[in-house]
């Protein structure tokens, strides 16, 4: 028995000293960049992988859109060198591909490639924005060139198609899940289950010779302690962070010769109400008293400190018509008493309502800090929380009187932009919906998104809409929130490397101090 | 014998066709719509409408279930992943090695350390050895395997260097989440030894055995363990029978591709296609252990063995008397 323990002994110490000589040598030699993300990718196709962790930041780099957007607005140019719209009522769009756009086989990227893509997106349903292209009129003008007709005006299409990764017309699903062309800064050496995914220069891309780093290799973590921790021992050089907790962490200097990056995205979160399912919500008053009722500058900035700014406007700030003068509702406990008692409610017979929220993140802590704010003008809200995916089927099922949702990229939360095309299924989404049998809004938004081709009378119009959703309080805005990375020093800066509307790292404008791309 | 092995291949069958029928009727039965989830919220009711037609979403309760049986009989398929659109078999068997090669050599590591400890406990009884063995054994099982997972990722990785904190992309990956899946079944094991063995060793024959002048391993090691084993087989069979169905914990703290992560993920981003295969697999392997479990009794006890074998006489007997009847 004691020989068996002692070759036991012997073995585990083996095992754990040759595992801490070969550790040592894990790390590749070169300009090879190691990052560490959320939920590993299953697939390389654009429509799978795209949509999360460590997916979004592969499907960035292997990928080019036709161009992409700077947090404040501005279009910056990738497989497509131009756009420009024909006419005023914004349903003609002309398309240039860049001409030394190829993808990794050395071939072309041609216009075909792109109008295939847009097909595949249609196809898949997964992305609504090429719904609104009109495929029987649009055309093929030459291989460089693309003639888009619309089916009707749509304001945030350009947004909308800069989500859009362009693929190889020539691959197939099973060629794009595992070894696709590429048509973005890097290809792909290495994918598979349980492995990192390894990507390469892609020496055909058109600013090849600007890329920092000559190989990416980026590991996919479901828990993100664990991608901490792999931080924390040095195995990446750049983590994706979106629990505040290990933000702070970072910050506070627990992590030595590590520091926080912060990319400006379009990523807005706002609590909205359920009008439809949950009759007493439908009562202005009861909506108005809460948004009086809660001092909201003062719970974002005391809860999310400086890692959001405070949204001021039902729309994104960079959506086209996003009107930002809007304001945050005004702390005024009197003025929500008022409206509940226009609405009979009082002490003796309280306003109350249940609600479940997911426990993470900061959804949690404003619950909390909405039930003091509301319980001070007598309205009860009680609170449940919840997994994540208990809330969201909750919400799906509409079972939530008020949710605490998030709107990204180009999407527009209340379909106000186009209420034709967004149509959010989540009622308490729709805050650009009918009040109270009242269609005067829904008709100006109508109005506003086809009704003329001048563009002030319209903006003008958007406004006004924005305005009446603003009194209606279907929708209280919380936050802007933002990209967060911890980075090894070594690394340094790498704040425009954020893809605005997604909010994956776009290495391709990947930018230190070394290299400026223009 | 044969017979007895052919018939519990056989109700391998039923059981299942029933952990498919549970876990497709609730799934079923949720509510929630996987088209919704996986084409967001701005899809239309349109949109959601086809997607869910294109998989059969749409059609009755008991054409969808008959639909997957058939699928899985006529063409071998476990359908394709809601999420991921990739075929379900594909994927499991992507990721049964890992969670197979982790299950396995933890509940090994638990054999190899837990039976030998509770030998131990059992045969120097209320000394020293025995005390440190029951605390070691209570400690294994006290500690929760999430605990351990990170303790052992804070010291042998992050501050040691030693190990990588996860992944599976060496050998070395291996080593934290076999340990973190072996440590309970340590405790068990061990415990279910001592106990078995102590109670094996107060019986006569064992005094006689040492009356009639063997020596103390052979005592021990022939005639009183081979007698204690039935309970710990059945610990060892149980054992084994979790580890290779996949630990979720582990799989998912030290980011292992395996059986219990898909599983996990499978269950938060409502691909219930995928969860069903991975329970069905769940299922089998289960099962199939459980089978291999009861022929080892068998192997080891010829009481057992001769019962089997009896079982199946008799049944022909019956038969063959009801037929003349």
């Amino acid at each position: 028995m004691k020989r068996l323990c002692k070759i036991l002994a012997v073995i585990l110490g083996a095992v754990l000293l040759v595992g801490a000589l070969n550790l040592q040598q894990t790390k590749a030699a070169g300009k090879t960049l190691y990052i560490g993300a959320g939920y590993e990718a299953q697939s390389l196709d654009p429509l799978v992988a795209g949509v999360s962790g460590a997916g979004g930041i592969i499907s960035n780099a292997i990928y080019g859109s036709l161009w992409t957007y700077t947090a404040d607005g501005k279009v910056n140019f990738e497989v497509a060198e131009s756009y420009e719209w024909m006419n005023d009522m914004k349903t003609e769009i002309v398309i240039k591909i860049r001409e030394d756009a190829k993808f990794s086989d050395g071939s072309d990227i041609t216009a075909n490639d792109v109008m295939a893509t847009f097909l595949r997106n249609l196809n898949s349903g997964m992305f609504f924005y090429v719904m609104s292209i009109d495929f029987q009129n649009s055309t093929i003008v030459d291989d460089k060139t693309l003639d888009l007709k619309l089916s009707m005006p749509f304001a945030t299409f350009t947004e909308g198609l800069s989500l859009v990764k362009i693929s190889s017309a020539a691959d197939d699903d099973a060629k794009l899940a595992a070894d696709p062309r590429c048509s973005g800064a890097y290809k792909v050496e290495q994918f598979g289950t349980g492995l990192d995914t390894v990507l390469v220069k892609n020496e055909y891309y058109y600013d090849a010779d600007k890329l920092v780093y000559d190989q990416v290799n980026i590991t996919g973590n479901g828990n993100e302690n664990t991608a901490f921790l792999n931080f924390q021992a040095g195995e990446y050089d750049i983590l994706t962070l979106n629990d505040d907790k290990n933000i702070i962490s970072v910050r506070n200097g627990n992590v030595p010769g590590t520091h926080i990056q912060v990319g400006d995205i379009q990523d807005f979160a706002y609590i909205c109400l359920n009008t439809t399912d949950f009759p007493e919500f439908a009562d202005k008053n009861v909506r108005g008293a809460i948004a009086h009722a809660v001092d909201w500058e003062t719970i974002v900035r005391e809860i999310c400190g400086e890692t959001v700014s405070i949204a001021t406007s039902g729309l994104l700030p960079s959506a086209n018509w996003a009107y930002k003068d809007e304001g945050i509702y005004e702390y005024n406990p009197e003025l929500a008493k008022e409206m509940l008692a226009a609405s009979g409610y009082d002490a003796e017979h309280p306003f109350e309502f249940s609600i479940s929220y997911k426990n993470a993140g900061f959804d949690g802590k404003i619950a909390e800090a909405m039930q003091a704010y509301l319980k001070e003008v007598g309205i009860v809200m009680n609170l449940s929380p919840g997994d994540a995916a208990t809330v969201q089927s909750m919400n799906q099922a509409n079972q939530l009187p008020l949710v605490f949702a998030e709107a990204m990229g180009a999407q527009d939360p209340g379909g106000l932009t186009n209420s034709r095309m967004s149509n959010v299924p989540i009622n308490s989404a729709h805050f650009g919906a009918v009040d109270e049998g009242d269609t005067y809004l829904q008709d100006l938004v109508d109005e506003a998104t086809v009704s003329t081709a001048d563009q002030e009378t319209r903006t003008a119009m958007f406004h006004e809409a924005q305005d009446l959703i603003h009194d209606y309080y279907y929708c209280y805005p919380l936050y802007e929130k933002k990209a967060y990375f911890a980075a090894a020093d070594s690394i340094g800066d790498f704040s425009c490397a954020v893809d605005a509307n997604s909010g994956f790292l776009h290495l391709e404008n990947f930018k230190t101090d070394k290299v400026e791309v223009q | 014998m044969i017979r007895y092995i052919i018939r519990r291949l056989f109700l391998l069958i039923p059981i299942l066709i029933g952990t498919v029928v549970i876990v497709f009727t609730i799934n079923f039965f949720s509510d929630i719509s996987p088209a919704r989830l996986v084409l967001g919220p701005t899809a239309t009711e349109e949109q959601v409408e086809a997607k869910e037609d294109e998989w059969g979403l749409n059609d009755p309760y008991l054409v969808q279930l008959g639909r997957y049986f058939w699928r899985i009989v006529s063409q071998g398929s476990l359908g394709t992943s809601y999420i991921y659109n990739q075929p379900v078999l594909k994927m499991i068997m992507d990721r049964l090695p890992n969670t197979l090669i982790i299950g396995l050599l933890a509940a090994t590591l638990s054999v190899m350390i837990g039976i030998p400890l509770g030998i131990l406990a059992a045969i120097k009884q209320n000394t020293a050895l025995d005390y440190i063995a029951t605390f070691l054994a209570i400690l294994c099982g006290a500690i929760p395997p999430f605990v351990l997972c990170i303790l052992m990722q804070l010291v042998l990785a992050v501050r040691l260097h030693w190990l990588p904190v996860s992944g599976i992309r060496s050998w070395l990956g291996y080593i934290m989440p076999i340990i973190a899946c072996g440590v309970m079944p340590v405790a068990m094991t061990c415990r279910m030894t001592r106990s078995s063995m102590l109670e094996t060793i107060r019986q006569d024959y064992i005094r006689t055995a040492r009356a009639k002048g063997l020596k103390e391993g052979t005592v021990i090691w022939k005639h009183a363990l081979k007698n204690a084993l039935i309970p710990i087989i059945t610990v060892v069979g149980m054992t084994y029978a979790m580890s290779l169905c996949g630990s979720i914990i582990s799989e998912a703290i030290f980011n292992i591709p395996g059986l219990g992560n898909l599983m996990n993920s499978s269950i938060s981003q409502k691909d219930y296609i995928t969860n069903l295969g991975c329970v069905l697999v769940a299922a089998f392997i289960m099962s199939f252990v459980t089978l291999i479990t009861d022929l080892i009794y068998a192997a080891v006890d010829p009481r057992i063995k001769a019962q089997y074998a009896a079982t199946g006489k008799r049944a022909r007997t019956y038969k063959r008397k009801e037929a003349a009847v």
